[in-house]
């Protein structure tokens, strides 16, 4: 009942200090529960991720480089940096479209970017190039991991 | 007014906490900076679930500062690698996880509910999972949490009538997978932001304003 006598008011021309105060103690009943400020540039990555996982044949990997270059244009207007494995992404669909400088430049950003990424960006570059990691599953009786 | 605000305060606090704090120590012992979130595991109906899973999930857990190994590359590795099969891939042991990719931590996911049920007069939306992070080097856990979000169709004072349009409308959407997108986006920064309950800040974490 308090919510919605606070939310007419901030429809309300003028009362500026009314609407201010509403909104500030709207923002404060609420802040336990929400996320804080963001700090990267996300736009629609979480579309072009999923896409890429679900749904690749809806477009081309050169679509999706385009759109990634679009949020990394708009990072830095904004100054908001760019999302971890945006660019490591970004590489990945260059090399599937044949740019094969652009994705060597990507993933050299990326590692430089965020060095804690350097081991997994120089085995995706093995691995492009044909190198197979052994990763063997162990098979387990138990679930004593959950 | 005062007491009705205090009330409403209390009961949304408390909406956000239902069960004990985790144990902290391992977590604040071993301070990952990278987390390598795994392909889920999938107990629910709905296929594309776990996308839906890895696609939300990277931006509140680079928001809280680590590195986060970008999902579709690292699926693209276990694929090319000859892994397609989330439950395999969550049986390589964690050392080897760490020498591969070079990971700090493991975060292990288990989809238990997602999608709809559909009564005649009320559409139910669920999203259900079982979060873990455990530590690469030593395998132990460092924290774990549940998230979980409901949303049934509004149907109050709308008469029988209503509330069966209502659930049809509310299933309709539900199959587009929005309602479940959004209360696995808002559920996720619930559980990971949580003051009590959630991750510890990351080192890549912006200061606070002001300090």
């Amino acid at each position: 009942m308090v919510i919605r006598l606070m939310l007419p008011s901030l429809y309300v021309k003028g009362h500026s200090m009314k609407k201010l105060l509403s909104l500030s103690l709207l923002l404060l009943l609420f802040s336990g529960c929400v996320t804080q400020k963001r700090k990267y540039q996300w736009d629609n990555v979480e579309e072009v991720v999923y896409e890429t996982l679900e749904e690749p044949e809806k477009s081309s990997p050169a679509m999706r480089a385009q759109t990634i270059e679009k949020t990394i244009e708009k990072s830095n207007s904004t100054g908001k940096p760019v999302p971890p494995g945006l660019y490591a992404q970004l590489g990945y669909h260059y090399y599937q479209s044949g740019e094969r400088e652009k994705a060597a430049s990507a993933f050299e950003t990326e590692k430089n970017l965020f060095p804690e990424s350097k081991v997994f960006i120089n085995r995706i570059l093995k691995t492009l190039e044909g190198e197979v990691t052994e990763l063997k599953p162990v098979q387990k009786n138990t679930e004593d991991k959950k | 007014m005062k007491h009705i605000l205090l009330i409403i305060s209390i009961s949304l606090i408390s909406a956000c906490q239902t069960k004990q704090p985790p144990d902290y120590t391992n977590f604040l012992e071993s301070k990952p900076a990278s987390i390598l979130v795994l392909p889920p595991l999938n107990d629910s109906v709905e296929v594309s679930a776990p996308s839906t899973c890895l696609s939300i999930f990277s931006e509140p857990i680079a928001e809280k500062g680590y590195y986060v190994f970008p999902v579709s590359l690292v699926h693209e590795f276990f694929k090319e690698n000859g892994l397609t099969v989330a439950k395999d891939i969550h049986n390589i042991p964690v050392q080897k996880l760490h020498e591969v990719f070079g990971a700090d931590s493991v975060m292990y996911i288990r989809i238990k509910n997602w999608g709809q049920s559909y009564n005649v007069i009320s559409s139910t939306a669920i999203v259900q999972a079982h979060v873990q992070l455990v530590d690469a080097k030593s395998g132990l856990e460092l924290w774990s949490g549940d998230l979980q979000k409901v949303q049934g169709s509004d149907s109050a004072g709308a008469g029988l009538l209503g509330a069966v349009i209502s659930a049809m409308v509310t299933q309709a959407i539900a199959s587009d997978g929005l309602i479940c997108r959004d209360l696995a986006r808002s559920g996720s920064a619930g559980l990971f932001f949580s003051k009590t309950h959630g991750l510890i800040d990351g080192p890549r974490v912006d200061p606070p304003e002001g300090s």
